[in-house]
């Protein structure tokens, strides 16, 4: 055996575990994004909710930060095919990689 | 023997170092990474008993006609041994009744249906509570309800004749808090615990009396 084939052998086989090594890297960060996935999910149905559940969902807009690193907008706006009785609540959540939107109807109360 | 090919010893005992050494760099390198990739699959099934608790109770409270902070049925009915309020548990009654709470001993999320079914949803579960929200004085806003307002009365009988405060009838969005632990003690440190909080809006209630 030669210099140069115990050589290619070795970066065959240097590439391979490096190849592994690299795909283990993706999948824990696979495994994280999926967290933060369901993480936003939840916030964005939280609020949602919450707006929901609100006896008179107020017209606005806000954001707040529900945990660090998620930022949360949200929208409560009349529906356009009956502004009087049901509003439109939209929800954004970011997180970085990841963006999760959730869009609702709510009553609003008769006046 | 003069000019047979073959190594020397010197050549065999350097090349077995460099084997041992490279098969140790290995080793070192694979031993921490088994332990990572088992962590991937604890990391997956903690998120995935997050996903089923937190999808099981919003489907029941959503679709629930009356919530209550304590245990209803035929075995150990809270009501009926004067308890009117555990942060950890919530029925929520409809066709089908489902107590959800935590059994502190094992660290499950229970369903009870009411009658004699009463068995474990989610394992590791190490804290579960459940606060109530409703309209407050004005009808406006969605406040907090404190719990020692849902045990003082006044009191009725709902529609299966057990006693109820009437502040209950006032909940329309219950907010879930719910930490879960990996199921591998050995992996807790790579897996840490994850805690969720989420709101249910009671969009079924029947209409109040």
């Amino acid at each position: 055996m030669s210099l140069l084939e115990a050589l290619i052998a070795s970066t065959i086989l240097a590439t391979g575990l490096l190849s592994l090594a690299q795909l283990l890297g993706l999948a824990t960060n696979a495994t994280a994004a999926a967290g933060r996935m369901t993480h936003a999910a939840l916030f964005a149905s939280q609020k949602v909710e919450e707006l929901r559940a609100s006896p008179a969902p107020p017209i606005e807009q806000g954001a707040d930060v529900p945990a660090p690193g998620y930022r949360r907008e949200w929208s409560v706006v009349p529906w356009s095919s009956d502004p009087d009785h049901v509003a439109l609540v939209e929800v954004v959540v970011r997180v970085p990689g990841t963006e999760t939107r959730l869009v609702a109807l709510a009553p609003r109360p008769s006046k | 023997m003069k000019g047979r090919a073959g190594f020397t010893m010197v050549e065999t005992l350097v090349a077995t170092m460099i084997t041992v050494s490279v098969v140790g760099a290995v080793l070192a390198v694979v031993g921490p990474a088994q332990a990572v990739v088992r962590a991937q699959g604890e990391a997956a099934d903690l998120q995935q008993r997050l996903r089923a608790a937190a999808d099981v109770l919003a489907g029941d409270l959503r679709a629930a006609g009356a919530v209550r902070p304590y245990r209803v049925g035929a075995l150990r009915d809270d009501g009926l041994a004067g308890v009117y309020y555990r942060p950890d548990t919530v029925t929520a009654l409809g066709e089908t009744n489902r107590t959800y709470y935590l059994k502190p001993d094992t660290f499950e999320l229970m369903q009870y249906d009411g009658g004699v079914s009463d068995f474990p949803m989610v394992e590791h579960v190490v804290a579960l509570a459940f606060e109530y929200f409703g309209a407050d004085g004005a009808g406006r806003a969605l406040v907090r309800i404190d719990p020692g307002i849902l045990i003082d009365g006044p009191w009725s009988e709902d529609a299966s004749r057990r006693l109820v405060d009437a502040d209950v009838e006032r909940i329309r969005d219950v907010r879930i808090s719910i930490r879960l632990e990996a199921t591998a003690s050995s992996l807790r440190r790579l897996v840490p615990d994850q805690d969720i909080t989420f709101d249910v809006a009671l969009r079924n209630l029947a209409p109040p009396r």
